[in-house]
């Protein structure tokens, strides 16, 4: 019985702790420093990417917004990625909503095949997913057009809200549904008020991963957009191709931020949604 | 009380239930239940009793057989649309509505205006003892279990519905706040004469509370009975051993007439007994016999007369139980009360105990 004992007393464990913080805070350093090292850089006066800066500007974001050429390219480009990401995200989140509901309520033995098919996107690497994509639409002549894009972009973006729905439909009270009824409320009024609003946190979380992957999508985006679809992603990636501009920094700047607010909502919702699973004393 | 005469608000006729055509969860049911009447359905799990309270409220559908409400079958007719109140076993409050917007939802669903809904929705929750103000506006998850029970209650009864369904809706309760529920869920049935119909698999709580109390076995109605005529005068075994504490000793009949039954236990000494059907000579019987209505050291009148020995001997404050071994019965139940000047018991002491014949219940074995 001692040798536990002196375990518990003895101030052993000082070193290992040491070395787990500090191989964290290397991990995350690493996750971070790319944001870290973009974001200032867009403030830089100085047209090259190296520190240190010469002075503080917010040039780069007037070439974004401003009234020249490149303007209106990158304005077109925010304007691409919004229409692309705001309609595939609307059309992934009706139907990988209603997929999840659906799957749920089956007790049909394959059901788990149906599952795996809808969120395979997520698995199958994205230049196949484009490649096939780009076959099909150019049978369908729709390539080159933002229906390809939307398309896409909801078929690929679905796998998110299936399983963030999933995940939300499984602790989701059945009784519930039983309580609505017995008082009441037809089937389709029971989804409005009851079953909606109790998974939708899972849709909304879904709907910003779905959005969220749109907007950043570059692989697809390549097979299926000619320039006036381009999206802003497909901008820098081209910007870089041709010439060494810190306007693009400007742009990642305002991608991160954008996602980091989307970020937090998801992070509110799951913290909304978990409270609503506890159940009760 | 309700009225046996009147036609009968609610008719199962020879319902049967089965999912895959070979086990009958749900087995020839025929029950009754008049209006206004508190009526409990009884039995272990798996008994069938949750099923019938499901075809009730249209959850689930009988394979065959008929539901009729108000002499209307409700085959076709969808669970929104019978107008039942509800109370489930784990409350289900919708999490995302505060408490009066739980109570007025068969309200609103019916079409009613919010205003008219929340005034009845607060002569509802001062009906449950939650009348005090802010409690409205609370979410369900911010109350306790039985808050919750009485919230759920609330919104059962707030549209006036002629039929509440209980599914076992005390059983997460602990025994103090499920007794004091009990009482209340009582009072209010006489207040507000509402029919009620009741799922347990608690004995005690279908005694406290029914006017008729149906016990469920194997998907079958084994007897349906007020409380005290249950109790007294069980009609099969199960129903003997389900229902309070009993005795029971095996036997065979020797000879019957009436309800008049002569028994020969199986050590051979003989007995008499009621039995609530007619048996032929020679068929197995156990005979049933409450503990409280035993008496020790009968006087020389009484028919059932033997000999026992105390095997255990246990105070409880208000009685004394003993264990004896009576007619090879070694856990033979005696419960006594304990008044000014009775006699001790020891462990190993001989006596004799007896009851009389309409104690006894004769019941196929």
């Amino acid at each position: 019985m001692t040798t536990p004992m002196l375990m518990l007393t003895r101030p052993a464990s000082v070193l290992p702790k040491t070395a787990l913080a500090l191989v964290g805070g290397l991990v995350l350093l690493f996750l971070i420093l790319p944001i870290i090292v973009i974001i200032p850089l867009s403030f830089n006066s100085a047209p090259y990417f190296t520190y240190p800066m010469p002075g503080f500007s917010l040039r780069w974001y007037a070439e974004i917004f401003g009234g020249s050429s490149t303007s209106t390219m990158w304005q077109r480009g925010i304007l691409n990625s919004f229409i692309v990401g705001i309609s595939s995200t609307v059309l992934a989140t009706v139907l990988g909503t209603l997929a999840a509901l659906g799957l749920s309520q089956s007790t049909w033995r394959y059901r788990n095949v149906v599952f795996a098919v809808l969120v395979s996107p997520l698995v199958v690497p994205a230049i196949v997913s484009g490649l096939g994509l780009f076959y099909v639409f150019a049978k369908l002549k729709l390539v080159g057009t933002f229906w390809s894009l939307i398309l896409a972009h909801a078929a690929l973006g679905a796998p998110f809200v299936v399983i963030t729905v999933s995940a939300t439909l499984k602790g989701f009270n059945q009784t519930l549904l039983r309580a609505a009824a017995v008082h009441g409320a037809s089937p389709s009024r029971a989804f409005y008020e009851v079953t909606l609003p109790l998974i939708s946190p899972g849709v909304i979380s879904g709907a910003i991963f779905a959005f969220v992957w749109s907007w950043d999508e570059i692989v697809v985006t390549l097979f299926l957009a000619t320039p006036p679809q381009h999206t802003v992603p497909i901008r820098m990636w081209s910007g870089v191709r041709e010439s060494f501009n810190p306007t693009i920094t400007a742009v990642a700047t305002l991608l991160i931020v954008m996602a980091i607010i989307l970020m937090a909502i998801v992070g509110h919702l799951n913290r909304r949604s978990a409270r609503f699973k506890n159940p009760s004393p | 009380m309700p009225n046996h005469d009147q036609d009968p608000l609610i008719k199962f006729h020879k319902v049967n239930k089965t999912y895959d055509g070979k086990t009958f969860v749900v087995c020839d049911l025929c029950l009754d239940i008049y209006k206004g009447e508190f009526l409990a359905l009884l039995g272990p799990s798996g008994s069938g009793k949750s099923t019938t309270l499901g075809m009730l409220a249209g959850f689930e559908h009988p394979s065959s057989g008929s539901i009729t409400l108000a002499g209307k079958s409700l085959q076709d007719i969808p669970t929104h649309k019978r107008k039942f109140g509800m109370v489930f076993q784990n409350y289900s409050l919708f999490p995302h509505m505060t408490v009066m917007e739980n109570i007025i939802f068969p309200l609103r669903m019916q079409g009613i205006s919010r205003k008219d809904a929340c005034r009845l929705g607060q002569s509802a929750l001062e009906m449950v003892d939650l009348g005090d103000p802010g409690m409205g506006t609370r979410k369900p998850d911010q109350l306790s279990g039985g808050q919750q029970q009485r919230i759920a209650l609330a919104r059962a009864l707030v549209f006036e519905p002629l039929v509440i369904l209980f599914d076992e809706p005390l059983g997460a309760l602990d025994k103090r706040l499920r007794e004091q529920m009990q009482l209340e869920l009582r009072q209010i049935h006489r207040r507000l004469g509402v029919t009620m119909v009741f799922v347990t698999h608690d004995q005690s709580e279908a005694l406290t509370m029914a006017d008729r109390v149906a016990v469920f076995n194997e998907g079958k109605i084994q007897q349906i009975a007020s409380p005290m005529q249950l109790y007294d005068a069980p009609d099969t075994a199960f129903v003997a051993s389900f229902v309070g504490e009993n005795n029971k000793l095996g036997a065979k009949v020797i000879h019957s007439q009436g309800n008049n039954c002569n028994v020969e236990l199986h050590d051979g000494s003989r007995g008499e007994g009621l039995s609530p059907h007619h048996l032929s000579p020679e068929v197995s019987v156990v005979l049933v016999i409450r503990p409280e209505r035993v008496v020790v050291s009968p006087g020389e009148g009484y028919r059932n007369r033997y000999r026992g020995r105390v095997n255990e001997v246990i105070e409880l404050g208000d009685q004394t139980r003993l264990r004896l071994d009576v007619a090879g019965n070694e856990e033979f139940l005696v419960k006594i009360p304990r008044t000014h000047g009775a006699p001790e018991y020891r462990v190993g002491q001989d006596l004799f105990v007896g009851w009389r014949s309409q104690d006894c219940r004769v019941l196929r074995a």
